[in-house]
């Protein structure tokens, strides 16, 4: 083990990206005509909307690919100063080489803010002679109209049982690691077409032993599941309030999660306690009130905390 | 009336106010620039506001007969202007105050003083003329750094705010200087010698109290005995009444007592108006104290509703820039909070926000989570809130389970001995050391031909690094 996998064993050429053939083959066609038009590539996470743009800007540029390829990612910065500043910087300068174009990446593109949006679809208007946008986002219903309609938009699916099978033997032959087929089925199971999700969880496991199976699996992408956020629910149920506080204040302080990303695990983690489905629906409510707040609030901290104190109180009403 | 703080800012280093050690190691770099450009071209002055940093650098500057350029960023914090002003006179001849022209051939040396520099860039206009990038301004005192033949003196409140990220450079290329908090009784002598100057008879309580509550900061001290002063000539302990001192603590915990014992908003609106507080430290204290207080959940639910309603408008507030909304936020939190409750508590007892407590006490482990983060991000196509996600879901585990993996990954990202420490946790590091040996025979075996020990043994030579565990 030499490396970060997902980096080591990302696609180079559009050819090798797994799964979404439609999908790549168009893009191949841009390549060959080196053309691109705008772009969104719209998908969950660990589909190859990444590795496609990465790939498709090395066939289009080929030695010149870094000069003319710009990867930013608006999950860092969403505000509409990234836009006015970065992004219009590099879209206004010309493109290096033969290259008649400037392809700039947007990773995660939907957490822009409306404004920043807005700012975005005048500098893909006033730059498109010269540069080319690939937006990619988890959903395209996010992006403002105006910019959907300036993209093709493309629809990456879940990767394939088939092809994260293939994908997992290629490594294992790779790292000379032996996978028995019920460690196979686990990669599958546990990563629901997420590659990103399916080779990080071989490398934690092959990190411990080069035989995989499914128990090893299981182990360790227990201890990869972030099992904290059950805890926190678990410790305000049960009605004691400032240990959860504590435990929230680790989340967001020593591990660095962002509010937004802890109360869409909570959402998830609702539907798995052993409460009655009214009490879940009810804390449901509480939790889209919550993430509504945060959005609009200024502590995300305080806003959180209001939630757990709702699980106490559900907590209490049960007992 | 002339600004004391100014009247009697030190004209010489002798003058500097406590901070005897740091005062003598920048007269040692000075020294140093007086027989030729020494090797590390500029340095940091890091500590509180009001501690001296400034006049030292002032003072150096006159103590050594070098003019100095004083660059504050408030006037110019835009990056080509640093550039153009900073370079200018890191590379040019200039005049000095007095128009005498000094030559850096003649061996004539300028003191360049680049005050603020950990706000700089920080300070994001966001117009749509300015020029965004707000690395510009550490590049360019990068850069600047790089090719002046003047000496350069950083001034900063914030240390880590300057060297993080792209300003990493620094640490390198700049000798650190770091400004204590001078005690009282240096900083009351300075109040008594005021006074003498002034002909003002004092009673020296109260130089005492002021110099006990200033907490370090001597600019603040001047100038609460100059505004307690005014024509007055004869200072006694009632004077002091102006400057409103009060425990800040004690009148918090008053306020907080009447917004969790009593239900008149009218009142609890005085009573915290009185507090003198900006809402965004208020709402943490309630919040802080509110689940201590109310014991009861349907309370607590209802406590903890008004103050997220508060914060919402506390968030708007914030992004409209309409201090308009504030006075809802505030109403919203203090009696939101005082009728939510439906019984009388007993308890007595307030904290302090543990929030911010914690925040101020991880802030070394969330920079290097940070730095940890940006490193990834840079060679594996993520955004930072990816990497965060891998760093903490998978990378820890692996670095962990084999130690291998992490000795090779080190080299491969440059991690430092700080975040390897964060990625392996205190007891594997020490794990790490202990199987140093084993893992140098398995892993040279096996990379030999790759030849990344030895460039890490090069690098390490030339940077003369201290020894550390990772020698080896």
């Amino acid at each position: 083990m030499n490396d970060i996998w997902i980096e080591k064993y990302r696609p180079k050429t559009l050819d090798d990206v797994a799964g979404q053939s439609e999908i790549i083959e168009r893009l191949k066609a841009y390549a060959k005509i080196k053309n691109v038009p705008h772009l969104m590539f719209a998908g969950p996470a660990g589909t190859g909307k990444t590795t496609s743009a990465l790939a498709l800007a090395k066939e289009v540029y080929g030695d010149t690919w870094k000069q003319n390829f710009n990867e930013l990612n608006a999950s860092d910065e969403r505000g509409i100063g990234i836009i006015r500043g970065k992004i219009k910087n590099f879209a206004r300068t010309a493109p290096m080489g033969k290259a008649s174009f400037k392809i700039i990446f947007l990773d995660e593109a939907d957490s822009l803010t409306s404004d920043a949006q807005a700012a975005l679809r005048r500098t893909i208007e006033k730059y498109t002679h010269i540069c080319r946008f690939i937006l990619s986002v988890n959903y395209s219903s996010k992006i403002i109209e105006p910019i959907q309609s300036r993209c093709t938009v493309f629809r990456f699916r879940p990767i394939k049982a088939d092809d994260i099978k293939r994908y997992m033997r290629k490594i294992a032959s790779n790292e000379k690691l032996e996978i028995t087929p019920d460690g196979l089925e686990t990669l599958i199971f546990i990563s629901r077409g997420d590659l990103r999700k399916a080779i990080n969880i071989l490398q934690v496991g092959a990190s411990v032993n080069k035989k995989i199976t499914a128990e090893l699996l299981y182990e360790t992408a227990a201890t990869a599941k972030p099992e904290d956020v059950k805890k926190l629910i678990n410790s305000a149920l049960s009605g004691n309030f400032m240990a959860a506080r504590n435990q929230l204040y680790d989340l967001l302080i020593k591990y660095g999660l962002s509010g937004e990303d802890i109360i869409k695990q909570i959402h998830q983690t609702i539907f798995d306690l052993a409460i009655p489905d009214k009490s879940k629906v009810r804390l449901i409510e509480k939790a889209g009130e919550t993430e509504f707040r945060l959005t609009e609030g200024s502590n995300e901290h305080i806003q959180l905390e209001a939630l757990l104190a709702q699980f106490a109180l559900e907590g209490g009403e049960l007992k | 009336m002339e600004d004391w703080t100014e009247k009697y800012r030190p004209k010489s280093l002798a003058e500097i106010v406590g901070n005897e050690r740091a005062v003598a190691e920048l007269k040692r770099w000075a020294d140093a620039w007086n027989h030729r450009t020494p090797k590390k071209r500029a340095v940091i002055l890091s500590g509180s506001p009001g501690t001296g940093k400034t006049s030292s650098a002032l003072a150096l500057a006159k103590d050594y007969g070098w003019p100095a350029i004083e660059l504050n960023t408030s006037d110019a914090r835009n990056a080509t202007k640093i550039k153009k002003v900073a370079t200018f006179g890191a590379e040019n001849e200039t005049f000095d105050d007095n128009g005498s022209f000094v030559s850096s051939h003649k061996g004539g040396r300028k003191l360049i003083v680049l005050d603020e520099a950990d706000n700089l860039y920080e300070k994001i206009k966001d117009n749509g003329k300015n020029d965004m990038s707000d690395k510009g301004g550490k590049r360019a005192i990068i850069d600047t750094i790089k090719i002046t033949k003047q000496p350069i003196i950083l001034i900063v409140n914030d240390y880590y705010n300057l060297i993080k990220g792209s300003g990493e450079n620094l640490k390198r290329t700049c000798k650190l200087i770091k400004f204590y908090n001078p005690y009282p009784n240096s900083i009351f002598g300075l109040l008594k010698r005021i006074c003498i100057s002034e002909g003002i008879t004092a009673d020296l309580k109260v130089l005492k109290t002021i110099s006990d509550r200033c907490k370090g900061d001597i600019r603040s001290a001047v100038n609460d005995l100059q505004s307690i002063c005014l024509d007055k000539k004869q200072l006694d302990i009632q004077s002091l009444n102006v400057l409103g001192y009060r425990d800040k603590n004690k009148i918090i915990f008053d306020a907080l007592r009447d917004i969790f014992k009593t239900r008149d908003i009218q009142n609890i609106k005085e009573s915290v108006s009185n507090l003198d507080e900006d809402p965004n430290s208020v709402i943490l204290w309630i919040t802080e104290n509110l689940p201590v207080e109310y014991k009861d959940t349907h309370d607590l639910v209802k406590g903890y509703d008004a103050v997220s309603k508060a914060d919402v408008f506390l968030g708007r507030t914030h992004r409209r820039q309409n201090y308009g909304l504030w006075s809802y936020a505030c109403d919203l939190m203090n009696g939101g909070v005082a009728t939510a409750k439906t019984h009388e508590y007993q308890n007595e007892k307030y904290n302090f926000p543990l929030w911010l407590r914690e925040k101020k006490s991880s802030k070394s482990y969330r920079d290097t989570r940070d730095s940890i983060v940006g490193k990834m991000s840079r060679l594996c196509h993520n955004s930072n809130r990816k990497s965060r996600e891998f760093l903490s879901i998978y990378l820890i585990h692996m670095f962990r389970n084999n130690l291998e993996f992490a000795v090779k990954m080190m080299h491969k990202f440059e991690f430092t001995e700080g975040e390897m420490k964060y990625l392996l946790g205190e007891n594997y590091s020490r794990e790490l050391e202990k199987s140093l040996h084993p893992v140098k025979t398995a892993y040279g075996k096996q990379i030999e031909n790759e030849s990344v020990t030895h460039d890490k043994k090069e690098k390490d030579k030339k940077e003369n690094k201290q020894q550390s565990l990772f020698d080896f």
